[in-house]
């Protein structure tokens, strides 16, 4: 009896330890692309303050959609319709800001309702018509960016309301910065600290892997109180991503929510005999998602200034490769919100990285698809190997 | 005694190693920087045979010649790309842009930011509403549709029927030239002696929407159409075919704009009367040459002024000139094969029809 449970007691953990490698050496691979880049292929232009305050504004929109993707895709669902969503709700931002003259805060308002509405689509013709969510989102990459072309009149508007630039465009003072950086970072560091100096008995490697753990969360925080606070403060859509990720990481790990939308991908069986509602928590996701989108909608229509209806064609897929490289799985029941924002780190590194070094966009997408490849890959292999044994 | 040794002596090459790594991180932007100057050029693709075989060669050309290097980017026609691509030009340290808009409007920020960092930017090709841009370098669109319908009245004479057959509405190019037109005509329309049949947009520039409108100007003035102007040759062509299908092929007057391969052969058979071409050499050695001064800190003075929105910006223009039968061998003298196939037009044609000096290209 005894022998047993310590069997599946280790059993568990090594689980557990296995994506703490994979999530370590994913963020580890970053820093070294980080380093090549830098040291070899550019003047050292990438780890300059400027630069990774850049990259860091770059991926907060497809890491936002990311994160929304990845609890769909834990629970089984998909959405191709993202890219889209977002250019109508950025195309509707436009209309009000620069057409009709509406005031920011109004227009963050619809912008929100707009996303959430077109995501309660989605999740009730999933849910009432039984269509696979694959299908439903692939009909709305058509009809969702058609509609952003009608509205629009296939016209980009530019030059929002001062208050609606300032959205993405402005920083939190340096002072600030470090301290909330400090504050967040410190926090995490210390339940790191205390969970490598806790008395449990431990497989050798759970430790080692407790000190490596403790090493990124100091040595990032550190960083980014560094680069921050240099160049010119926390950039304000990095501190909404910031929220985001803290606060669907909280709901992931700590809520009853966040367990059912675990329990929903891993066994959908199973999870509705336990008395979960599935089709309403797959509506509600999709909300959710439309949620997502239309903030990282808001962002990007700050960053950019204008609205065309064209934008974000591959965005969906994007999201989806950021999240899969993070280690979520595409069939559902796994998956971590910070596994999803390194890999979407990972992304954006690439694009910043090939295109400080004067490489064409091309390879950047050979470059993304590799990437995919090869993480999938030896995901699969690891997996095998397991079974196997 | 071994161990021992071999422990310390890893430590020791990880701090040089550490040390080395910081230094070269810290130090290597402070050197790039006290280098010669550079320009970036966001362009907006690089598919498109003109910008890699004429524009950018040139442009860089010129900015090797002003003693500084060129970092050329391209957008795929994303106007997200381009903006990241803008913040990372920026991010290493250059001291004039010039971009290629992809999105009009999406320019003005992408401007604004440059400003910020006291980067002096030009626009190429591309208008962008902007009254923060130092220059705009371009043809005169406006110029070349009114020097288009003088050679129309040179070559067959303005008076009679006459078919518009523009680009995209909304587009600069197609409006400009359309306008510059009406410069020409509009006195002739009031006077009675011209009548235009027929005026449309094409959407995407779609040359089988302009052979339909041909088509149907063709039908329902009896085929009695003196001339079509086009706003490029992609809807001139389609004029053309709608001309082959009547029968009429070489007997209407046809312009078109860029000269390219297509265009060229139609010129070479007669079926075109002639198409502007925008000498994107000189404009993508100007914008250079602009670019380089800027970056230097001395003043430039763009000659004309263009109207983009709302908003004037100063105009640098380019020559634009019609290439037609007289002067097709000239221009591929020059052009062919950076731009244009000069075999590819003249293969298959009758000996005796061959323009003077056009054998030479046929070995």
């Amino acid at each position: 009896m005894a022998n047993a449970r310590a069997r599946d007691v280790k059993n568990s953990t090594l689980a557990a330890d296995t994506r703490k490698i994979r999530l370590l050496l994913l963020a580890f691979a970053t820093i070294l692309l980080w380093l090549a880049f830098d040291l070899i292929f550019t003047d050292g232009f990438v780890l300059t303050p400027r630069n990774l305050t850049t990259l860091s504004v770059q991926m907060t929109v497809t890491c936002i959609l990311a994160i929304g993707m990845t609890w769909l895709l834990i629970a089984r669902e998909i959405d191709l319709s993202a890219g889209a969503v977002m250019a109508l709700v950025i195309v509707v931002i436009y209309q009000l800001q620069v057409v009709h003259d509406v005031g920011t805060l109004i227009t963050l308002i619809v912008a929100l309702a707009v996303g959430v509405l077109l995501g309660l689509i989605n999740g009730s013709i999933r849910v009432v018509l039984m269509v696979p969510s694959f299908v439903v989102t692939l009909a709305g990459f058509s009809w969702i960016r058609g509609t952003a072309f009608i509205v629009s009149e296939g016209q980009t508007h530019a030059g929002a309301k001062d208050s609606f630039y300032l959205i993405s465009n402005s920083y939190l003072p340096p002072a600030f910065s470090i301290a909330l950086i400090v504050l967040i970072g410190g926090y995490f560091s210390w339940k790191a600290l205390r969970n490598t100096l806790a008395g449990q008995r431990k497989l050798p490697i759970s430790r080692v892997l407790d000190w490596l753990q403790l090493l990124v969360v100091v040595g990032v925080t550190i960083g980014a109180a560094v680069v921050f606070y240099v160049y010119r403060g926390l950039p304000f859509p990095v501190l909404i991503l910031l929220v985001v990720i803290l606060a669907t990481n909280w709901v992931s790990t700590s809520t009853t929510f966040g367990r059912h939308i675990y329990a929903l991908g891993g066994n959908p069986l199973a999870a509705r005999r336990v008395g979960i509602s599935i089709s309403l928590m797959t509506i509600g996701l999709f909300a959710l998602m439309g949620a997502f989108t239309a903030l990282a909608g808001v962002i990007q229509a700050s960053l950019l200034d204008a609205g065309p209806p064209g934008i974000g064609q591959l965005l969906a897929l994007n999201a989806i490769s950021a999240a899969i490289i993070g280690g979520t799985s595409l069939f559902g029941g796994y998956g971590s919100i910070w596994g999803t924002v390194v890999g979407s780190l990972m992304m954006a590194s690439i694009a910043n990285c090939l295109s400080l070094a004067g490489v064409d966009t091309f390879f950047q997408m050979v470059a993304t698809g590799l990437i995919l490849i090869i993480t999938i890959a030896v995901d699969s292999l690891v997996m095998n190997r397991g079974k196997g044994a | 005694m071994k161990p021992t040794t071999l422990a310390t002596s890893r430590r020791d090459f990880l701090k040089i190693g550490g040390g080395a790594v910081a230094a070269a991180t810290l130090g290597l932007p402070a050197l790039a920087q006290g280098k010669t100057g550079r320009i970036g050029f966001a362009m907006s693709t690089f598919s498109v045979p003109r910008f890699k075989h004429l524009d950018l060669p040139f442009f860089e050309e010129a900015v090797r010649a002003a003693g500084m290097e060129t970092v050329a980017v391209q957008a795929n026609f994303d106007a997200n790309q381009q903006l990241n691509d803008v913040d990372n030009l920026l991010a290493q340290g250059i001291d004039a842009l010039a971009i290629i808009a992809v999105n009009a409007g999406a320019g003005k920020n992408m401007v604004r930011k440059a400003l910020r960092d006291g980067v002096p930017v030009v626009a190429y090709n591309n208008a962008i509403p902007s009254s923060d841009l130092s220059a705009f370098v371009s043809r005169d669109n406006r110029g070349v549709g009114a020097s288009a319908a003088k050679g129309a009245d040179a070559a067959v004479g303005l008076e009679g029927n006459w078919v518009i057959a523009s680009g995209q509405a909304g587009d600069a190019v197609a409006d400009e030239m359309t306008a510059g037109y009406y410069d020409v005509l509009k006195p002739l329309i009031d006077a009675g002696k011209v009548n235009v049949v027929s005026h449309e947009f094409h959407d995407g520039w779609d040359p089988e929407s302009a052979r339909k409108q041909a088509e149907n100007a063709l039908s329902a003035n009896n085929d009695n159409i003196r001339g079509f102007l086009c706003n490029d040759d992609g809807t001139a062509g389609g004029c053309i075919a709608a001309l082959e299908q009547a029968g009429l092929a070489g007997k209407a007057f046809v312009s078109g704009q860029d000269a390219t391969t297509v265009a060229c052969r139609l010129i070479a058979e007669g079926k075109m009367t002639f198409s502007t071409f925008t000498r994107f050499d000189v404009m993508g050695r100007t914008a250079g040459e602009l670019c380089a001064k800027l970056a230097k800190g001395e003043a430039i003075n763009p000659p004309m002024t263009y109207s983009s929105g709302d908003v004037t910006v100063p105009l640098q223009p380019i020559e634009a000139f019609h290439v037609s039968r007289d002067n097709l061998v000239e221009y591929l003298d020059q052009y062919s094969p950076a731009y244009v196939d000069a075999e590819t037009i003249f293969k298959d044609l009758p000996a005796d029809s061959l323009p003077a000096g056009a054998e030479k290209f046929l070995k």
